[in-house]
Order: structure tokens, then C-alpha cells, then sequence
């Protein structure tokens, strides 16, 4: 009898031992040489066995991936879960994928246990996310692939990494063309144009109380940075901003860097009706911008214009016409954007006429 | 035999220098060029004279009734409660205007007035919680069961603007919650002052008159109440204007903690504790510590620096300093 | 209620909260005016309480209580600081203020609600320091004094209260023998100038020392009371204690000595 136990005892023992070392057993296997690499945001490779199928993208800033994913044909197909959809995204997503509604939606905050349940052969996060989210799914044995798109240079290389993933590079390299065009012909119109004659500009955020004496300025590190200069302007906030989000700042300060044009970005609410008050203020009233008729609200459809979100070439093209008019005084906006919707995002005119053009928010 | 000497010169110095200090901030900003505007411009140059106007001067009144509203409060609270480490915001009222104000930021239009109102019944809602939950506590002194209340809703409104901080939308809400919660003078206009004005000037006034009475409220109620004082009564009136009116204020400028907590104790240092001197001694000497620390708020850097980190240095700086003085009489 | 007597307490029930014992089961006692009144009996036995409902600081479940003849509840708090002023067992003091500002004081019922003293309520401060001999300590903080000098303060202020009865709560327990009798002259001499002095103590010798009445309280009962000759007997003094005492006379006093245990 005890012996019987005994020699359970000891089966299960080697039972569990065995259990316990598989892993690390198969995990030799694992590293083993794979048909694909990628290389993400990070500097990290990501090795995968075969192209996955099932892609998930969470975390924060999820509206400037989803955006990017969109421009493939394949994400309708491929993405399983993919959120939170902010107000954006919402309205957006559903025009360029019909499918929407039978993707897992994560809630805002969603950590791994919401995202598994879809079994994504993949999950794009923000580089962000490498602190928290990343590492959790990576321990579930999900891989992982870190994006940043927030500079220009930033998208070329993220969107072929998107493209390698999608199985779609010759797409990527489409709309990096795309990208790389509406740039270069900013870049060619202002070249040549000395310091002196560049307007300096001034981008300002309102905050929430609508006040008209307290704004933010951008980072100096920012997209909007980015912008401004590529567009032939001066940025005159940067001595303001060096920190890493948005800075306060006064009317008082505004007044003293009295810039040559503003411009105003409002993310949530009208932005136009908000720039007519400025213009009927009669402090804004005083300041050289105003004066010169040079305070603009920046366009909106579904996003602002101004962020690191896939339509800041129209972002660009629209402050570059508005910076120097008489070089780019040939852009119409409303043929670029219909001309971005159709091919980045193949959506038919009518599409573009009824749900697009609607919400153009700004003078274009 | 002479009366209590009476610190009229102790007084009279502060308020000229509370005028001196206002007259000089009315120069002192970004416009034209960093920290000082010669006076001169203002005669010259259309925009200077409005920027004065509509901003400089509101804010700097606004900094002045935040010092005085600050230290009033903390001092009738803490002889009230017994207590010197107490400060205005601590009966819920601080944090449940946060919660108030990052409610209104989440979920509303952006409506500056929607978010002043909200802060300030949500202030007061805090006051009456913890008063409410005092009340039914049954053991400890009452200055025990108020304590122990305003901690416990102190921190349920503060978690709950954890959860809102962590639901709202890092690229539009979160930095203006982040803010508000530093406190800051950045958007004040003469409307702001306009609201504030109404809540805040009487209940100074009706502190400012009882203020002897508050020296009866700081000893026991036996005490009082054989001195012919109704102390429940007296108590309710004085935490009543502190906190409606710091509520108020606090709907405006966001969280500003330490001026509350450390200007009555430099007052009563420089004049004893006698609430007749000290309080107007605090309220003058917390006007000036705001108006100072505004004044590098907003002019120290081009970004505008929130005011409750600068009064936080500044007071636990000079809170260390008073703690670590070596003084042979200790007067609390 | 007898014509002199100027606080009356009939029938008085108090428990502090429903679930606790009562501290005063049925009492009744009268405070004859004009004379001095100790109420004697063990620690814990409702004493500071009876004082408190004598201020109307806590409200009776059951009884009256009946000031100058009147219900106490018929008088505004200001009407009763007038009357009546108490001199604590002690007080913390949180805030220190000077001697001259805590006997200031005294003068709130005279005061109104937005109203700070004046010349005269400064003069009267000062005659009840000079009154003391406490002159000297005008400007000292009140928590920097010593025990004894923080009880004489206390009583300065209640005389700068002028009101015509005075509460004190065992003045003396604390004091070493010069500061308790300086206290005891003080009190002795009000009662001279026609103040009515009652205070309680746990001490028979204090009692003894100053008071023409004596009421004898246990667990929240008058046991006795009246002229301090005829309620000072031993057998009142055991029921009062619950241990033997003998009472012997020295040049016309009474001294209370307790039995001696048996050896």
C-alpha cells in the first residue's frame, strides 16, 4: 500500500517536473530562424513564424494607428479589436470599414485580458505603451510592434513596418509617395525664402474654458513645430515650450511675442465661432496678426488638422497656402482633400461629398 | 496701567507695503519684454493699457482676495479646531471642488461658468458631507469627529478625480485638469472677479468683524458657553464665510493649499496669537505672499508656471524655516 | 425653592447618551445666595456634570433647573454669562495668548457678536488682576505660567465676568498649599462682598476651610445638604465615601481624619 503511494507520489512529481520544463523546451524552438522580421519603433525585432492574420491595435493615442492602419485595404480583413475609438474614430472608421461593428471595440484602459479573447496573432501599440501594456501581452505570448508616427520621417518608416505586417509593402510605399510628394512640394514652393521674409507664427490651443486671455502653446519637439517650419514660418513659441506637452501661456506673452499671423486649434467645440470672438475682442484686436486679417482657426473633419494623425499633409498644405499665398496660391483645398479621401482611403465621391466635406471646419 | 499694546506699527507697515507691492506688480509681466514694463509705456502704447486693464489688474485683485481669503479661512479654522496644522481646504471643500471642476471639463461644453459653479457646490457639498458624517460619529470630541470626517471625504472626492483623470482624453482634458488642479491665475478676468466678489467680500467682512470672538471659540465649549458665547452657533457663522468663500475662490483659481496653512502661523509669530491682531496681520501678509508668487507666476518664465507649485515651495520653505528656528520663547 | 436660594436643581436625570449609565439619577440641591457652597463626594461622582447643567451647557432628560427663580432655559446665553461664570478645573489653551488678553475674556457677555472690548472693559480687567496680585503676569503667554498661577488666572477672569455667581470646579485638587490658600482667602472674600461661591471639590478640607453650606453627592444623589455644622457628620461622611472617618475638633474646627485601618 505505501509503496503504491510512494510510487504516485514520485509520478506526479516527474509528471509536473516535465510540465514545468516544456516551456523552456519549446522556447529554443521559438528563436529559431522565421521567413519574417520587422523591425519596430523601438529598435526591436519581431520575429514572426508566418505573416499573421489577426492584428489587434490598443492603447493610448489609438486614433493616429487606426488612422494609418485604415490607408491598407488588408485592415478591414485583418484587424480583430482595436480601441477606445474616441469621438474621431467613431465617425470616421465606420465609413472605411464596413465591417466595424463585428470587431472586439476595447474600452478605454483596456489591458490584456480584454485584448487576448480576440487572439491576435499581433498587437500595434504606441511606443508609450512599452512600459505597461507591451511587456503584459508580451509575457502572454502575443508579439508585440511599437509605432510612433508622431514626425514625418517618423511615418515613412512606421507605415512600411505597418506594410510588412499587413503584407501589403508595395501599398506602403504608395502612400509614403504620397506623403513624400505633398512635402516636397511644400518644401519646393517655400526654398529659397530668406529668414527675414519668413512670417513668424504663432500656434495656440484653447483650453476648455473658452477663455480668451489663456492658451497652450505645443511642445517645441511637436508636429505643429514641424509644420510651421516645413511650411516656410517661424515658430515663436519654442522658447515657451521646452517641456514635453502643452504650456500655458498668457495674452500677455502673446502680445509680447506679437506674432505675424495665428493660428488657433480647438479640439473640441467650433473653432470658428471661437476665432470671430478672438477678432471681435478688442485686445486680439490690437495684436499685428489680427490687424493684418492673419488669425485663422485651423481645419477640422474628423481630426484636427494640426496633430500627428495621417491628414497632417493636408495640415501642412493648407498652413503652407496660408503662410506664403503667393507661392501656393494654386492649392485648392477642397480638390486635395477629396483627392486624400479617394487615394489613401479609397472612398467613393459621394462619400467624400455627403460625409466629408460637411464637416470642414475652417475657412479653406 | 496700558492696554494689550496694539501692533499698529506692525500693521501699518504691512498695508503700505501690500500697496506698494500691488502698485509695482501692475509693471511687472511678459509685455512688452520679460518681467518689467517702464511705466511710461503705459501713457505710449494703446495695447499696454489694455492688457493692464483687463488683465493685469483683475488677476492682481484676484491674487490679493486669494491671500487674504486664504489666510482668513486657515486661521479661523485652525482656532476653531484647535488645531494649527488645518487648513481651509481640508473639510472636503478643496478637493470636492476639484472634483467638481474636472466633472465639469469632462463632461460639459466648455463653459467657464459651468465649471466655477460646479466647483463651488461641489466645494460646499464637501463641507456638508463631512459635517453630515460628523455627526453621526459617537465617540471623540467634536473637533476629533470633524477631523476624522473631512479626511475621509477629503479622499473619496480625491480618488474620484483619480477615475476622471484617468478616464479623460490625455490630449484635450487631461492637461487642463492637471492644471486646475496646480492652480492658477492664467485665465482670470474681471467676470471671474465679477462672480467671486459677492461670496467672498462679505464673509471677510463678517470674519474680519468677529475676530475676537475667535480667541473665545479656540477654548473649550464649557468654556465659552460660560462666557455667555452660544459656540455652535458662533462656529457656524465663522467656518460658514471661510468656506463659502474660500469654495469660491477656489472654483476660480484652482487648488491652492499652503498659504492657508503657514501665513496664520508667520502672523502669529510676528504678533501673538491674539486673533485681533493676527488675523489682520495674516490677511495682509497672505496678499502679499500671493501677489508675489503670482507676479513670478506669470512672469518669471514665457510658459506660465502654476501658482500652487510656487506658493507650495515657498510655504514649506518658510514653514522648515519657522520649525528649525531656534526661538527660546516658542509661541504657537 | 426656598426664598434665598438663587440656583435651584429639582429631580434632575441626566445620562450623556441613551445607552450609558446615568450620571445624575433624581438630584435635587439648592445654592443658598450669597454665601459659599461645596459640594463634596468621590471622584466620578457626577459633579462636573451637575456644574455643566448648572450653565445649561447640557440639558437634564428629566428635571428643572431654576436660576434667580426662573427657568434656566427662560435666559438667553448672554443673560446667563452675566449671571453665572466658571472657573474650570483647567483648560487647554491652544493658541497662547496673554494673560491681560485671556482675562479680557471674561467680558464677552457684555460683548455683542461683532464687538471687541474697550477702555472700560480693560479697567475692569485690570482691578480683577490687581484684586489677585497678578498684575505682574499681564503680558506673559497664559500656557508659560505655572499650574497654580493658570488657576488664579482663570479666576481672574471669571471675576472680570462680574456676574453674581460663581462655579468653580475643584479649585483646589492641583494646587500646592500656598496657591490653595490663596484661593481659598479669594473665595472667602467674594462671598464677603455678597458673590455666591459654590464649588466642588473632593477634598473635606477645602470644604471645610471656606464654606458655610455643604451638599454631599454620591453616584449622581444628593445624600445631604444644608449648613456645612449639621451635614458635616461622620455618618454622612461614610455613606458619602464608603470608609470610615472621624471627625474631631481642632480650635473650633472640624478635621476630618480617617479611621485607621486595622493593623
Amino acid at each position: 500500500m505505501v509503496r503504491l503511494q510512494w510510487f504516485r507520489f514520485s509520478l506526479l512529481i516527474v509528471v509536473g517536473a516535465a510540465l514545468s520544463l516544456t516551456p523552456a523546451l519549446a522556447a529554443p524552438a521559438a528563436s529559431a530562424p522565421s521567413p519574417f522580421t520587422v523591425t519596430d519603433a523601438l529598435g526591436r525585432k519581431v520575429s514572426f513564424a508566418k505573416p499573421p492574420q489577426r492584428v489587434a491595435i490598443a492603447g493610448r493615442g489609438l486614433f493616429m494607428i487606426s488612422d494609418a492602419a485604415y490607408l491598407f485595404p488588408e485592415a478591414a480583413q485583418r484587424l480583430v479589436a482595436l480601441g477606445p475609438l474616441m469621438g474621431s474614430g467613431r465617425d470616421f472608421l465606420p465609413l472605411v470599414d464596413a465591417k466595424l461593428g463585428t470587431k472586439l471595440l476595447l474600452d478605454p484602459g483596456a489591458g490584456a485580458e480584454q485584448i487576448v479573447p480576440s487572439r491576435p496573432d499581433v498587437v500595434i501599440l504606441k511606443s508609450g505603451m512599452a512600459l505597461n501594456l507591451g511587456p503584459t501581452l508580451e509575457r502572454l505570448k502575443i508579439p508585440v510592434v511599437y509605432v510612433d508616427l508622431e514626425t514625418p520621417p517618423q511615418y515613412e518608416r512606421d507605415l512600411r513596418v505597418l506594410g510588412q505586417i499587413l503584407q501589403d509593402p508595395g501599398r506602403a510605399e504608395a502612400v509614403c509617395r504620397y506623403y513624400q510628394e505633398q512635402a516636397a512640394r511644400v518644401q519646393k514652393a517655400v526654398a529659397g525664402i530668406p529668414e527675414a521674409h519668413k512670417p513668424r507664427v504663432l500656434v495656440l490651443q484653447c483650453g476648455s474654458k473658452s477663455s480668451e486671455v489663456g492658451f497652450s502653446v505645443p511642445a517645441a519637439s511637436w508636429i505643429q513645430t514641424t509644420m510651421v517650419t516645413l511650411a516656410g514660418g517661424i515658430p515663436v513659441w519654442t522658447e515657451a515650450s521646452k517641456g514635453a506637452g502643452w504650456t500655458v501661456v498668457s495674452l500677455e506673452q502673446i502680445a509680447a511675442w506679437n506674432p505675424d499671423q495665428v493660428y488657433v486649434v480647438r479640439y473640441r467645440g467650433n473653432v470658428q465661432g471661437f476665432v470671430a470672438k478672438l477678432r471681435a475682442n478688442p485686445q486680439w484686436q490690437a495684436l499685428k496678426a489680427v490687424k493684418q486679417g492673419k488669425l485663422f482657426g485651423f481645419p477640422a473633419d474628423f481630426s484636427s488638422w494640426d496633430q500627428p494623425d495621417t491628414r497632417w499633409p493636408l495640415g501642412l498644405l493648407w498652413l503652407a497656402a496660408r503662410i506664403h499665398p503667393e507661392r501656393l496660391g494654386s492649392v485648392r483645398m477642397a480638390d486635395e482633400v477629396a483627392r486624400f479621401y479617394t487615394e489613401l482611403y479609397g472612398l467613393p465621391p459621394d462619400v467624400i461629398r455627403g460625409k466629408v466635406m460637411p464637416l470642414l471646419q475652417g475657412r479653406l | 496701567m496700558s492696554p494689550p499694546k496694539r501692533p499698529t506699527r506692525l500693521l501699518a507697515t504691512l498695508a503700505v507695503a501690500l500697496l506698494v507691492t500691488l502698485g509695482l506688480s501692475v509693471f511687472i509681466g511678459r509685455y512688452p519684454s520679460p518681467y518689467w514694463m517702464p511705466p511710461g509705456r503705459l501713457q505710449a502704447d494703446e495695447l499696454a493699457r489694455q492688457l493692464v486693464w483687463s488683465l493685469r489688474v483683475p488677476r492682481l485683485l484676484t491674487a490679493l482676495m486669494l491671500g487674504m481669503t486664504l489666510s482668513a479661512a486657515g486661521m479661523v479654522m485652525q482656532m476653531v479646531f484647535r488645531n494649527p496644522l488645518v487648513e481651509p481646504g481640508f473639510l472636503g471643500v478643496t478637493h470636492g471642488a476639484a472634483f467638481g471642476a474636472a466633472l465639469c471639463i469632462l463632461w460639459l461644453r466648455p463653459n467657464p461658468v459651468a465649471i466655477e459653479l460646479a466647483a463651488t457646490v461641489f466645494g460646499l457639498v464637501g463641507m456638508l458631507l463631512s459635517y453630515s458624517f460628523a455627526r453621526r460619529i459617537h465617540f471623540g470630541g467634536w473637533v476629533l469627529r470633524l477631523v476624522l470626517a473631512g479626511i475621509a471625504v477629503s479622499a473619496l472626492f480625491s480618488s474620484g478625480t483619480g477615475i476622471l483623470k484617468y478616464l479623460a482624453d490625455p490630449l484635450t482634458q487631461l492637461p487642463e485638469i492637471t492644471f486646475w488642479l496646480l492652480g492658477g491665475l492664467w485665465s482670470v478676468t474681471w467676470h471671474d472677479l465679477v462672480f467671486v466678489l459677492p461670496l467672498v467680500l462679505p464673509a471677510l467682512v463678517v470674519i474680519y468683524l468677529m475676530r475676537w470672538r475667535l480667541n473665545l471659540l479656540s477654548l473649550s465649549d464649557d468654556t465659552a458657553f460660560s462666557l455667555g458665547s452660544a459656540p455652535g452657533r458662533e462656529r457656524a457663522v465663522l467656518l460658514g464665510a471661510a468656506v463659502v468663500a474660500t469654495a469660491a475662490l477656489t472654483a476660480v483659481c484652482g487648488v491652492i493649499g499652503w498659504v492657508g496653512l503657514i501665513v496664520p502661523h508667520i502672523a502669529r509669530r510676528a504678533c501673538g496669537s491674539n486673533a485681533q491682531y493676527a488675523l489682520p496681520t495674516a490677511m495682509l501678509v497672505g496678499g502679499i505672499f500671493v501677489v508675489v508668487c503670482d507676479d513670478l507666476a506669470r512672469a518669471l518664465l514665457p510658459g506660465e508656471i502654476p501658482l500652487g507649485i510656487l506658493t507650495a515651495l515657498f510655504g514649506a520653505a518658510i514653514f522648515i524655516a519657522l520649525l528649525t528656528r531656534a526661538t527660546l520663547r516658542a509661541r504657537p | 425653592m426656598s426664598p434665598s436660594s438663587v440656583l435651584s436643581l429639582s429631580n434632575l436625570d441626566f445620562a450623556y447618551h441613551r445607552a450609558l449609565q446615568p450620571v445624575l439619577r433624581n438630584l435635587s440641591l439648592e445654592i443658598p445666595a450669597g454665601a459659599v457652597t461645596a459640594i463634596l463626594g468621590p471622584n466620578g461622582g457626577g459633579k462636573t456634570t451637575l456644574l455643566r447643567v448648572m450653565l445649561g451647557v447640557i440639558s437634564p432628560q428629566a428635571g428643572a433647573v431654576l436660576l434667580e427663580g426662573r427657568p434656566l432655559r427662560s435666559y438667553s446665553r448672554r443673560e446667563v454669562g452675566r449671571r453665572l461664570g466658571l472657573v474650570p478645573q483647567a483648560e487647554h489653551i491652544p493658541f497662547s495668548l496673554s494673560v491681560m488678553e485671556y482675562v479680557l475674556l471674561g467680558r464677552s457677555p457684555y460683548l455683542g457678536m461683532l464687538e471687541m472690548p474697550g477702555e472700560a472693559d480693560f479697567r475692569i480687567a485690570s482691578e480683577a488682576l490687581a484684586e489677585l496680585d497678578l498684575l505682574a503676569l499681564s503680558d506673559r503667554p497664559v500656557t508659560e505660567l505655572s499650574g497654580g498661577e493658570q488657576q488664579m488666572v482663570m479666576l481672574a477672569r471669571a471675576l472680570t465676568q462680574q456676574s453674581r455667581i460663581l462655579l468653580l470646579d475643584e479649585p483646589t485638587s492641583h494646587l500646592d498649599l500656598s496657591n490653595k490658600g490663596r484661593i481659598l482667602h479669594v473665595l472667602r472674600s467674594l462671598a464677603d462682598r455678597g458673590v455666591t461661591v459654590v464649588f466642588t471639590t473632593h477634598d473635606p478640607e477645602a470644604a471645610i476651610a471656606v464654606a458655610g453650606h455643604l451638599i454631599l453627592v454620591r453616584e449622581g444623589r444628593t445624600l445631604a445638604g444644608g449648613p456645612l455644622g449639621q451635614v458635616l457628620t461622620p455618618d454622612n461622611l461614610r455613606a458619602t465615601y464608603g470608609v470610615p472617618v472621624r471627625i474631631e475638633h481642632l480650635a473650633d474646627r472640624p478635621v476630618v481624619l480617617l479611621e485607621a485601618p486595622p493593623r
